[in-house]
């Protein structure tokens, strides 16, 4: 029953008044504490209630557990810097309105495990954000919006395909299997073409290459702080759902229907390839800070993606890969968050030195590269033995795409010195999460409980860290040389 | 003569008499006629409710009498009479509140009532009919009942569409009246009953059956609003909103819906219509509808032609469920008359209420009414948004069983229908919200009326859209408890499949 | 021994009152009528009572036998018809009460000219030989001339004028082929007739030219051109009593003369004749309605175009199988009774609504639905069984005749049925468009209560009978010389 409290913000949501700015401020960070402590306290635990919805089934387990840290404290820290600058708001109510469902939405999610309530969930988050990506009414804000729902609508039209197709795969008739039971349907039916549905209709929320074109568009629109829960946490529920429902978690019983499921895996590598490096081609060409961090994204969850067509191809795989996903989006998670945080302080800095917003900024940025003792040098190492254990030349790529990665935080770097405007002064609390959000970047994954035995010992091992330090190495000299040409030149 | 024959007739009563009443009363006796309507409306509330348990507890409710040689007149409670039946007198209850409010200050409102309560009468008499030609008579009833809705404003438009609606109606009934004539010329006549009743008529018949068939689908198919039959329901839009309310959630597409489902599942039977080889292309007209409806709403931009339109979409789910061979389907299908009657009902009442308060009937003058009137704007939302389909919503739960079901009997394409429709709906209805919350409210209303006070508008318009609204959300939260509509619709479903 | 009673004075009564209301002054001619109406009712009552708990009877007039004497038979039809008269007689009389008011100088004639034609309306029911029929049909013809004439306005004198004359033709061929028939079988009685007539060419001829008299009278197409303006001219109770009533007369006797009489000496191809002029009178009936511009002649046209339903009877039931024929004959008699009702209704509402506007111009009444609302309602629940539609009696009538077409296998019938219904309620809905305008409107003058009340029950009556339909169908089945019902009545569970 405990379970129940993640409808705080829900109810809080019909709370919201026009006026009263203290207490929209209390609400911001009110709102993601339940998620919070009830992830941090309880242990597993599940809820059922046969006679809600179609028979509603809530648990909260490891995996789950782990998201959800992440997703609320994120949520936290993102009402934080939303509460400094809330003065500064149009139309407040209706932002903290569709904030707050979109928060509920994106926690309880993370809960949900019966179709319909998941269903419900995902969808709450999905159009209640078009109110958070579109707050600034602005022309490119608003065509911006219309992009994500139109996608978003396809994404939800495939995905409810998909679990009605997945769910009359249950010979048990009127009844409603569990989204924890998708697996083991798909895999007992080879049902290949259910599951490359399943994989579109979150591949557009994760933003897999081909579909991902929202993305870079959308999740720069919003204002800061949501920017970062955008990308933060809610592009984490797309794996999630890949994880939930793709048959990969009946492998253990039924290995042989790995085979049914090679071409899905294969077209997954393929896809998350294009997005890891297409998406950092396309993102140094940006000018804007948030676009360039958005397109990090695609890139970072094209790497996901890959690692997904890897346990769709290997059934042996998929336990580690698992945790490695989950892992690896919680670094994502932080180190985005953060990213995005700066972008609004470099907005205001009013007295604060660029130069220190850049140096702080960096020390995210080098965590999501894979630089040596950040949480990025472990996810990617997970990351590449998996891909090793699969081919070779995957392990190659992966360790490439650590370039493309160095060259979208440069040019983020780059751009958020040029971006910054001393006219304005962060509020305290927005510098306040800003600082939080860093020290979770930094920390956070040391102390997030997971399901991985992390191979601590890597971190001084000679070879991954000399694979942390030389795309960033690269990347440095290049840019040096090209800032060098740059100021050589002043007739530009 | 007890009890069990009372009952139906009783039912039929409360709103016959009252209308008798209401046309004797005069012009100025507002306070009495509203309060003999609502009271009236809650006595039936009652005594449904009263049956529907005694349905449930296996208790038999009929009135049985000798209408011509051969021919009873049946009225009967079962389980498929009383899930109408239900949605009918709450839905009374709620559009009477809603219309008092409209109609304040309205001249003709005798007139009004006293047809709207006729109105409701014939629509329990559809829901009660024990046999298609006692269903028939009240059919026709209600065409007649509702012509005077429909022309109430008595301006030129609204006289055309009167016109409109009863040549095809009339035609309609013409053709249905052919069908059953024939049906009894060969059978007799004979009450519905579950699994169907002409599993046994020889093999050689089969050939005029399905002619038969195709008769009573087609007369029925006015009313449900059948593409290409569906001409006459978006001009009837001129009518007030609590009639079209009443027209497009409860009593005449509906009725048209449930004369459908009656023939498929209690005349023919499902598992015979199957044999037959009729469902398929019943489910290719309802689906042709289901798009064709979505399509042409797209292109509206008055607010309730966009709704009618939406309309003609939604019923034909109805009737896509019943054409879906097995329990899932039928689920589908049933639950959705429920439901479309719910969030429809509360679609009408918004718009209504636009109307009403700030004169507004174009969609584009729509732009930021979320503001000045919230609680209407968001049960427009929610009924929207049950239209698309999304949970927790009534329409959710339509949409998966329909899917389900539509698997479940082979038809993958109609789960293409449905989700390019459920696409379709949100192309038209987003639109629409988006103006509601995020644009701008404009400098002036069209024609402000009534000036936001305690309220947005008027309470007795604002009630019945919240309760509806409240109601759309309800029956998808508590889908799975064991009075939801889903868990009735479930308990005919089973018994219309032979064991 | 009471229908020995009852059966003379369901004649007898009409025939007093006709004679005491000519003789005595207003005050008393009204009290008159009330008592007689009162009579009348209760007369006609009881005698169908006893026909429906004893069974059919007959009386000789004066105790001489058959061919010599009179004799007055009361079947289960007879007293169904009976019951039929005095029902509307006495709700047009208490109509006519009222109305007349407005009309003092035709009220001095309208009620002796009311009694004659109920007397004759009786007579003509109750009679079983030709002859006597043709008596009745006499007398019948110049009550409905003179009250067509009552207002004695240019306009009415033309239409009574024509009246007369087709008339008095109608009535000349029926004499025509009543002597030819004496001269071959030297009996006019029914029952006798019936055992002995042949088919030869004598009988056809005689047949014929009584056929053609009766469809005169009746107004069948194409012999309806002096029905629109004497039923469309007169005053309402007038012209309810001559819609419902009167060309019903002839028509009855038409039909037993073919059903009673005939079935034997049927010429090839005219039950089917007889079907096409009723299909014309359907179509072209509705038509005139639709295109009148008056709302009375709208209704006088619809006369017409009902009037085409009955002879559907003809190729309904002749020449096919018991059960179908048997089937014809209840939904044409149920469509008989519903017409009765329901155009007696019609009339009196549309009466009311004229003298109300002081206008017979259909656009003159628009919006009236707000003044006038009970008349207007009596007029929709008539028109809802003219229409043909559930529940009423026209309904049930319809269903029949419908089920009448499927047992004989003759499809067409079924298409003019359904499109005939179709098309009076293209007609009959004109009045509803135009009461509903909103808009200027005309000042009203005030009608008396009684009015309405008295339309509504017509009306009521009509409805009911879709209802209750089992009642005059059972009793008609009473000492019928119709075929008997072998119908096969479907599997009941």
């Amino acid at each position: 029953m405990i379970l129940l409290l993640l409808l705080v913000p829900l109810i809080l949501t019909l709370l919201v008044r026009q006026s009263g700015e203290t207490f929209q401020r209390a609400l911001l960070i009110i709102a993601p504490l339940p998620a919070l402590l009830v992830s941090l306290v309880i242990g597993n635990e599940s809820l059922n209630i046969s006679w809600l919805l179609l028979g509603l089934h809530w648990e909260l387990t490891d995996l789950r557990r782990t998201l959800l840290i992440m997703t609320s404290s994120l949520w936290l820290i993102a009402g934080i810097s939303t509460a400094g600058s809330l003065s500064r708001f149009q139309r407040r109510a209706r932002y903290l309105r569709c904030w707050l469902l979109t928060l509920s939405g994106n926690t309880l999610l993370l809960i949900a495990s019966d179709i319909m309530s998941f269903y419900t969930f995902f969808a709450l988050m999905t159009f209640a954000a078009y109110g958070l990506v579109i707050h600034s009414g602005s022309n490119s804000a608003l065509r911006a919006g219309k992009i994500y729902l139109i996608m978003a609508l396809i994404g939800e039209a495939f995905l409810l395909s998909g679990l009605i197709l997945a769910a009359s795969l249950s010979a048990g008739g009127t009844v409603t299997p569990l989204m924890t039971e998708l697996p083991l349907l798909l895999a007992e039916h080879d049902a290949l073409l259910i599951s490359a549905f399943l994989f579109l209709g979150f591949g557009v929320k994760v933003g897999v290459a081909g579909i991902h074109m929202w993305l870079p568009l959308a999740h720069p629109a919003a204002p800061t702080a949501a920017s970062a829960v955008l990308s933060g946490a809610m592009i984490k529920t797309g794996l999630f759902g890949w994880l939930t429902v793709l048959p990969m978690s009946a492998y253990e019983v039924l290995p042989e229907s790995a085979i049914s499921f090679s071409q899905l895996g294969t077209v997954a590598i393929g896809l998350g390839l294009l997005g890891a490096f297409g998406a950092g081609v396309l993102g140094v060409m940006q000018t804007k800070a948030k676009t360039v961090l958005a397109y990090s994204s695609v890139s970072q969850m094209g790497l996901m993606t890959l690692l997904l067509g890897v346990a769709l191809l290997e059934p042996n795989l998929w336990p580690s890969i698992a945790a490695v996903i989950i892992f690896y989006a919680v670094h994502h998670g932080f180190a985005k968050g953060v990213l995005f945080l700066s972008v609004g302080i470099s907005h205001e800095l009013g007295n604060l030195s660029v130069r220190l917003l850049q140096l702080l900024s960096a020390l995210p940025a080098a965590a999501l590269i894979g630089a040596p003792f950040t949480s990025g040098m472990m996810a990617k190492y997970l990351l590449k033995e998996n891909a090793n254990e699969f081919a070779g030349w995957l392990y190659t790529s992966v360790t490439l795409s650590a370039i493309a990665t160095a060259a979208l935080m440069a040019r983020y770097l780059w751009l958020l010195g040029q971006e910054s405007n001393t006219t304005q002064q962060s509020a305290t609390s927005t510098l306040a999460a800003f600082w939080a959000a860093l020290a979770l970047a930094l920390g956070g994954w040391l102390i997030i409980p997971t399901t991985l035995d992390l191979p601590w010992s890597i971190l001084w091992e000679g070879s991954s860290l000399w694979s942390g330090v030389w795309p960033i190495a690269l990347v440095a000299l290049v840019s040096v040389a090209l800032l060098r040409r740059r100021a050589g030149s002043p007739a530009e | 003569m007890n009890l069990s024959f009372w009952m139906p007739v009783a039912v039929l009563a409360t709103s016959l008499v009252t209308a008798m009443i209401i046309f004797l009363l005069p012009e100025r006796r507002h306070t009495l006629r509203g309060t003999l309507n609502l009271i009236a409306a809650i006595v039936k509330i009652g005594l449904v409710a009263f049956m529907i348990f005694g349905v449930m507890q296996q208790q038999s409710f009929e009135t049985r009498f000798a209408l011509l040689p051969g021919i009873d007149f049946v009225l009967r409670a079962d389980a498929m009479s009383m899930l109408f039946a239900g949605l009918s007198s709450v839905l009374w209850l709620f559009t009477t509140i809603y219309a008092i409010g409209y109609l304040e200050h309205a001249p003709n409102r005798s007139r009004f009532f006293g047809f709207f309560s006729l109105c409701v009468a014939s629509t329990m008499g559809i829901a009660l009919a024990g046999n298609l030609f006692t269903f028939l008579i009240f059919f026709e009833m209600l065409t007649l009942s509702t012509y005077p809705l429909v022309v109430h404003r008595g301006t030129k438009a609204s006289l055309q569409a009167g016109r409109t609606y009863l040549r095809y109606t009339l035609v309609g009934g013409a053709v249905l009246l052919v069908g059953i004539a024939l049906l009894h010329s060969m059978v007799g006549s004979l009450d519905f009953a579950e699994t169907g009743t002409l599993r046994d008529v020889p093999s050689e018949q089969h050939g005029l059956l399905i002619i038969i068939f195709i008769l009573l689908i087609t007369g029925l198919g006015v009313k449900a609003a059948l593409v290409p039959l569906h001409g006459w329901l978006p001009i009837a839009m001129v009518a007030p909103a609590p009639v079209s309310a009443l027209l497009h959630a409860v009593a005449v597409v509906k009725a048209g819906a449930f004369g459908i489902v009656r023939v498929v599942y209690n005349v023919y039977g499902i598992e015979f219509s199957a044999q037959l080889g009729v469902l398929i292309p019943l489910a290719a007209v309802a689906a042709v509808t289901i798009l064709w409806g979505s399509f042409q709403a797209l292109r509206q931009s008055g607010l309730k032609r966009r709704l009618a339109y939406s309309t003609v979409s939604q019923v034909s789910y109805i009737v896509l469920g019943s054409a879906l061979f097995g329990p899932l389907g039928t689920i589908g299908g049933l639950v959705h008359l429920l439901h479309q009657g719910i969030m429809k009902v509360t679609l009408f009442f918004c718009a209504g209420n636009y109307a009403e308060t700030l004169g507004i009937h174009k969609i584009k003058e729509l732009d930021g009414a979320g503001q000045r009137m919230p609680l209407t704007s968001i049960a427009f939302t929610i009924g929207a948004l049950g239209m698309i389909g999304l949970p927790p919503t009534a329409g959710f739960i339509s949409k998966w069983y329909l899917g389900l079901g539509a698997l479940d009997s082979g038809l993958v394409w109609v789960l293409g229908v449905l989700i390019l429709s459920s696409l379709l709906n949100a192309a038209y209805f987003l639109p629409i919200l988006y103006r509601l919350w995020f644009k701008p409210v404009t400098s002036a209303w069209p024609d402000e009326q009534i000036k936001a006070a305690r309220f947005e508008t008027d309470p007795w318009l604002l009630f019945p859209t919240v309760a509806t609204a409240v109601f759309t959300i309800g029956t998808g939260i508590l889908a799975a408890s064991p009075l939801s509509p889903l868990s009735w619709a479930s308990l005919i479903a089973i018994r219309e499949y032979l064991p | 021994m009471t229908t020995l009673t009852l059966i003379p004075a369901l004649l007898l009564i009409p025939l007093v009152f006709a004679i005491l209301s000519l003789l005595v002054t207003r005050p008393w001619r009204n009290a008159f009528a009330l008592l007689g109406i009162a009579l009348q009712a209760v007369a006609a009552l009881s005698l169908s009572w006893v026909i429906f708990t004893e069974g059919a009877s007959s009386t000789a007039l004066g105790n001489w036998a058959v061919p010599l004497g009179i004799l007055l038979v009361a079947d289960g039809l007879t007293v169904t018809l009976l019951t039929l008269t005095a029902f509307i007689a006495v709700i047009c009389a208490l109509y006519a009460f009222f109305y007349l008011r407005a009309y003092p100088r035709e009220e001095r004639y309208f009620w002796p000219l009311f009694w004659f034609l109920l007397a004759a309306l009786n007579g003509i029911w109750l009679a079983d030989d030709l002859f006597n029929l043709y008596v009745g049909l006499e007398l019948l013809g110049l009550a409905a001339v003179g009250m067509v004439a009552l207002q004695a306005t240019q306009q009415s004198l033309a239409a009574a004028l024509r009246y007369l004359l087709a008339a008095l033709f109608g009535s000349l061929m029926y004499l025509l082929g009543v002597a030819l028939l004496y001269g071959s079988y030297g009996t006019l009685a029914m029952g006798q007739l019936s055992d002995l007539m042949v088919g030869d060419l004598t009988t056809q001829i005689a047949l014929l030219l009584m056929t053609l008299g009766l469809l005169i009278k009746t107004a069948c197409f194409p012999f309806h051109y002096w029905l629109p303006p004497a039923h469309g001219g007169a005053l309402a109770p007038v012209s309810a009593l001559l819609s419902a009533l009167v060309v019903k007369s002839s028509f009855y006797i038409l039909a037993r003369i073919w059903l009673d009489l005939g079935t034997l000496a049927v010429p090839i191809g005219l039950p089917e004749v007889l079907g096409l002029l009723g299909t014309c009178a359907i179509l072209y009936g509705a038509w005139r309605a639709y295109t009148a511009s008056e709302i009375k002649m709208l209704v006088a046209w619809s006369t017409v175009a009902q009037l085409g339903y009955l002879l559907l009877l003809f190729p309904l039931a002749l020449n096919t199988t018991e059960a179908a024929a048997h089937l014809a004959w209840q939904g044409t008699l149920m469509h008989l009774l519903a017409h009765g009702f329901a155009k007696g209704a019609m009339f009196l509402a549309v009466g009311t609504l004229v003298l109300a506007a002081r206008s017979t111009q259909l656009s003159d009444l628009a919006g009236i639905s707000r003044k006038l609302p009970m008349a207007l309602f009596a007029y929709g629940l008539a028109a809802v069984s003219l229409m043909g539609l559930p529940p009423s009696g026209g309904f049930s009538a319809k269903w029949l005749l419908i089920q009448s077409a499927l047992h004989s296998g003759q499809w067409v019938w079924i298409i003019v049925i359904s499109v005939g219904s179709l098309l009076s309620a293209a007609y009959l809905f004109r009045v509803f468009s135009v009461s509903f305008v909103e808009g200027k409107q005309r000042e009203l003058q005030p009608t008396h209560p009684m009015l309405d009340v008295t339309a509504l029950t017509l009306a009521l009556i009509a409805i009911a009978l879709g209802f209750f339909g089992m009642i005059p169908l059972s009793l008609m089945e009473l000492g019928t010389p119709l075929p008997e019902s072998p119908l096969p009545t479907g599997g009941q569970p």
